[in-house]
C-alpha cells in the first residue's frame, strides 16, 4: 500500500505541474489557487450545461430516466476520454525502467497508473450527476437513499468505462504495431471510433434510447436507485470488471509492454532524395506530424474538425433535401443567431496551440538553438491550428450559411465570426502555453489534457460560449442582425488584442523559456 | 569566439557563472573542465543561446549572442549532453529539417546526407522513426546535423557519452578536420585523457569562475591534466 501511494503521490505532484506551485513560494501556491478555481469554474460550468441539458431531456424522456442517462453519458464520455491514452498511461511511460527496477509489485504499478484516472473521471462523474438529481428532485421529492445510491454508484462508473477502454486501447496498440508510423496509425483508430460512437448516436431518435443500449448497465443502475441489492450488485459488476481487466493485463504486462513498445524498422533503406522546404513550410511540416504523431495530443485538439465531419456527415445522411423541406426561414435564422456559438464551443475548446510549446518538451532546445525566427515559429504553429480547426470552421459554416439559403449580409457576418473565434483561440493558447509551458512532463497527458495551457482554454471558449448563447437566447434572437454584427465586432477586436500582445511580449516569453 | 564578463544566476544572490571571460580562436581545439554543477553546461547554454544570461556578451565572429542571434546561431552548432531529438521524425526527415533551417541547397545536401551516413553508420537507419534509435544513434544523428552545416564553431557538451568507440573516433578526426578547415571548437569533458591529446587550449572551471586556463603543454608541464585538474580541485 506504501508503495501505491508513493507512486500515486508522484503522479498527483506532476499533475498540473502542482509539484513546481507548491515549491514556488507564495507565488506558486496563488498559482495552485487560481489553478483549483479555473478547475471549479469549468466543473460549475459542466453541471450549469447538465442541468440545462437535464431540462431539455425531460421534454422527451421520462422524468425517471434523467439521472440514469447523465450516468450512462458519463461511462461513454469517460470511456471516450480514456480509450486514446490509455495506452500512454500504461505502456512506455518515462518511469517505466525505473519502476520495474524497483521491488514493486506489477500490480501496484498499473493501480497507481491507473488511479489517477479514476479519480479523475469520477470527479467527471459527479459533476455530471449531481447536477440531474438536483433537477429531478426539485420536479419530484427524491427520498435520500436515492440520492446516495445515484451519486455512490456514478462514482464507480468511470471503472467499467476503464475496463473497456483498457481493452480497447491495448486492441488498438497491438494493431498499430504493424504500422511504422504508430502513433499516426493509433490516431487514425481513435478518430474513426470516436466518429462510430457519434454516428451509433445520431442514427438513434431518442439520445436516452441509444445511450442505453450502449450503456447495457443502465438498467441496473435505474433498480440500484431503489434497492441496495442491486446497488451492491453494480458496484461488484464495475469493481469485478476492472479487477479481472487488470489481473489479465498484469499476467501478461511486460510481454505486453515489450511487444506494444517494439518499432517495425525499414528493411534495406535505401538513401531517398531531399527535398528542400523554407524554413516556414519546414516547421508547419514538422508540427503536423508532431500532432498528428501523438494519439492524446490529435485527438484532443481535433474534436471540432471530428464534430464537423459527423455533423456534414450527418446531414449527407438525412439528405438535404429532405431536412431543407422541413426547415422554415425562422428556424435558418435561429441557426444563424446560434452558430457562433458552436464555433467557439467546438474549435475555440482546445486550440493545438494550447500545448504545442509545452510538447516540445526535452526538445526545446532544438528551437532555442537552431537559428529560427520567433514570428516564423509562432506562425508555423498558428497554421497548424488555422488548417484544423480555423478553415474546417470557416468552410463548414459558409457550405451550411449556402445551403440553408442565408442572405448574404448574415453569410458574410457568420463568415467573419467563423474565421475570427478559431484564430482568436489559436494565439490565445499560444499566449498561454508561453506563459506556463511545462517541459518537464512524463507523460503527453500532463500537458495535453491536463496541462494548464488547455485548461485556461477551456475556460475561455466555455465563458465565451456561455455569454454568447445566453444573448442569442435573450437578445439575438429578435434581433438577429446587430447581435451577428455585434460578435463579429468583438471577435475582430478580441483578435486584435492578443496578436497585439503577442507580437508585443511573444520573443520575451519565448526567450524566458528554459 | 570570446565570452567577456559572463553572469548568470538561476536564483537572486547565487552566480551560477561569475564573471566568466574566455576566448576561442579560430582553428583552435577548447576544451571545458570542471567538477558536477561547476557551471559548464550553463556556460555552453547561454553561448548557443539556450538561456539568457544578466550580464557580459558573448561574441561569435564578433557579432552579439544576444542582440545578432539569428546571425550567430546561423555560424555555429551544438551537440548537446541528451540527444533529446523528434522522435516523430525518422532519421532522414529530421536530417532534411535541419538542412531546411540552415538552408543548405538541394544537390549540398544530398551529397553531404550520404557522406556522413556511410561515415557515421547510419545509412541503413535513416528511414526509421527516431524513437526506435539507440542513445548512440540518436547521438550520431545530432551530430551529423551539426556537421552538415559546416559550422565555424562547433560546441559540444560531453559529446562522447554513449558513442561507440568507431564513432568516437570518427568524431575526433570531425573535429580535426573542422579546424583544419579554420572552425572553432569548444566542448566540456569529464573524459580528461581525451581533453588532453585532443585539445589545443582548456580552461578549468570551478563554482562558476575559470580558475585555470591556457595551452595544454604549457599549462600542465610535466603534470598529466587528471593530477593537475585533482590539485586545482583540492586547493
Amino acid at each position: 500500500m506504501r508503495n501505491f501511494f508513493a507512486i500515486f503521490k508522484t503522479q498527483v505532484l506532476s499533475y498540473f505541474g502542482i509539484n513546481k506551485m507548491l515549491k514556488g513560494g507564495k507565488k506558486g501556491k496563488l498559482r495552485l489557487a487560481g489553478l483549483i478555481a479555473v478547475a471549479l469554474a469549468i466543473g460549475l460550468f459542466l453541471s450549469g450545461c447538465v442541468y440545462l441539458y437535464s431540462f431539455v431531456f425531460s421534454e422527451i424522456i421520462p422524468l425517471v430516466d434523467i439521472v440514469p442517462t447523465f450516468n450512462s453519458v458519463s461511462a461513454l464520455v469517460c470511456f471516450v476520454f480514456s480509450f486514446y491514452i490509455i495506452g500512454e498511461t500504461l505502456f512506455g511511460f518515462k518511469d517505466y525502467d525505473v519502476l520495474c527496477s524497483m521491488p514493486i509489485k506489477t500490480h501496484v504499478i498499473i493501480l497507481a497508473k491507473l488511479s489517477l484516472l479514476l479519480l479523475v473521471n469520477a470527479v467527471f462523474s459527479i459533476f455530471l450527476v449531481v447536477p440531474s438529481i438536483i433537477f429531478v428532485g426539485k420536479s419530484t421529492p427524491l427520498t435520500f437513499g436515492y440520492v446516495i445510491s445515484s451519486i455512490v454508484m456514478a462514482i464507480f462508473t468511470p471503472t467499467l468505462s476503464l475496463a473497456i477502454s483498457i481493452i480497447v486501447g491495448v486492441i488498438v496498440a497491438f494493431i498499430s504495431t504493424n504500422f511504422k508510423n504508430k502513433g499516426t496509425a493509433q490516431t487514425i483508430f481513435y478518430f474513426l471510433l470516436t466518429i462510430g460512437l457519434l454516428v451509433a448516436s445520431f442514427l438513434s431518435a431518442n439520445p436516452a434510447e441509444i445511450l442505453n443500449k450502449i450503456a447495457f448497465f443502465a438498467p441496473i443502475y435505474v433498480k440500484g436507485q431503489t434497492s441496495i441489492v442491486y446497488m451492491l450488485i453494480y458496484l461488484a459488476i464495475c469493481i469485478i470488471s476492472v479487477a479481472i481487466i487488470i489481473t489479465l493485463l498484469c499476467t501478461f504486462y511486460k510481454k505486453l509492454n515489450t511487444l506494444l513498445l517494439s518499432k517495425k524498422t525499414t528493411k534495406n533503406y535505401v538513401l531517398e532524395k531531399a527535398n528542400t522546404s523554407s524554413l516556414y513550410k519546414s516547421l508547419v511540416k514538422k508540427e503536423i506530424k508532431r500532432l498528428f504523431s501523438s494519439p492524446t495530443y490529435a485527438v484532443n485538439c481535433c474534436m471540432g474538425l471530428v464534430f464537423t465531419l459527423f455533423l456534414i456527415g450527418g446531414l449527407v445522411y438525412l439528405s438535404i433535401e429532405g431536412l431543407l423541406s422541413l426547415i422554415t426561414p425562422d428556424i435558418v435564422l435561429m441557426c444563424a443567431v446560434f452558430l457562433p456559438t458552436y464555433v467557439v464551443f467546438s474549435f475555440t475548446l482546445a486550440p493545438t496551440t494550447c500545448c504545442s510549446i509545452s510538447i516540445e518538451g526535452k526538445t526545446f532546445w532544438l528551437i532555442k538553438t537552431f537559428p529560427i525566427d520567433v514570428n516564423t515559429y509562432f506562425k508555423a504553429k498558428l497554421t497548424v491550428n488555422f488548417l484544423l480547426n480555423t478553415l474546417v470552421a470557416f468552410l463548414s459554416t459558409i457550405i451550411l450559411g449556402i445551403v440553408f439559403g442565408l442572405g448574404i449580409e448574415y453569410l458574410l457576418l457568420l463568415a467573419i465570426i467563423s474565421f475570427a473565434m478559431p484564430t482568436f483561440a489559436g494565439t490565445f493558447g499560444l499566449l498561454i502555453d508561453l506563459r506556463f509551458a511545462n517541459f518537464k512532463w512524463k507523460t503527453e497527458q500532463e500537458v495535453v489534457k491536463s496541462g494548464q495551457g488547455i485548461l485556461f482554454c477551456c475556460l475561455m471558449a466555455m465563458v465565451l460560449s456561455a455569454m454568447l448563447g445566453v444573448t442569442a437566447y435573450f437578445w439575438g434572437l429578435s434581433n438577429p442582425l446587430i447581435y451577428l454584427i455585434l460578435v463579429a465586432i468583438f471577435s475582430i477586436i478580441i483578435n486584435a488584442v492578443v496578436l497585439v500582445i503577442l507580437l508585443e511580449k511573444g520573443e520575451k516569453m519565448l526567450i524566458k523559456l528554459n | 569566439m570570446q565570452i567577456k564578463n559572463l553572469c548568470k544566476s538561476y536564483k537572486k544572490g547565487i552566480k551560477t557563472i561569475d564573471s566568466l571571460n574566455l576566448q576561442v580562436n579560430a582553428g583552435e581545439i577548447y576544451g571545458f573542465i570542471g567538477h558536477n554543477g561547476a557551471g559548464k553546461s550553463t556556460t555552453i547554454r547561454c553561448m548557443v543561446g539556450a538561456l539568457d544570461f544578466e550580464d557580459g556578451e558573448i561574441l561569435i565572429d564578433g557579432l552579439n549572442v544576444k542582440n545578432q542571434a539569428l546571425d550567430c546561431k546561423r555560424l555555429m552548432a551544438y551537440i548537446p549532453d541528451n540527444p533529446d531529438i523528434y522522435d516523430h521524425l525518422t532519421g532522414f526527415q529530421y536530417i532534411n529539417f535541419v538542412c531546411d533551417i540552415f538552408r543548405i541547397d538541394g544537390k549540398e545536401r544530398n551529397e553531404k546526407i550520404e557522406r556522413f551516413a556511410l561515415e557515421f553508420g547510419l545509412e541503413k537507419n535513416l528511414g526509421d522513426l527516431i524513437s526506435s534509435y539507440s542513445h548512440g544513434m540518436k547521438q550520431k544523428l545530432v551530430i551529423i546535423s551539426a556537421l552538415i552545416h559546416n559550422p565555424k564553431l562547433l560546441v559540444l557538451d560531453e559529446p562522447f557519452v554513449g558513442l561507440d568507440p568507431v564513432a568516437t573516433h570518427k568524431l575526433k578526426e570531425q573535429m580535426k578536420e573542422l579546424c583544419k578547415n579554420g572552425s572553432a571548437i569548444f566542448f566540456s569533458t569529464h573524459v580528461l585523457d581525451v581533453a588532453e591529446k585532443l585539445c589545443d587550449r582548456v580552461g578549468i572551471i570551478k563554482n562558476g569562475s575559470l580558475v585555470a586556463e591556457g595551452e595544454v603543454k604549457e599549462l600542465l608541464k610535466d603534470k598529466s591534466l587528471e593530477s593537475f585538474f585533482l590539485e586545482i580541485q583540492n586547493a
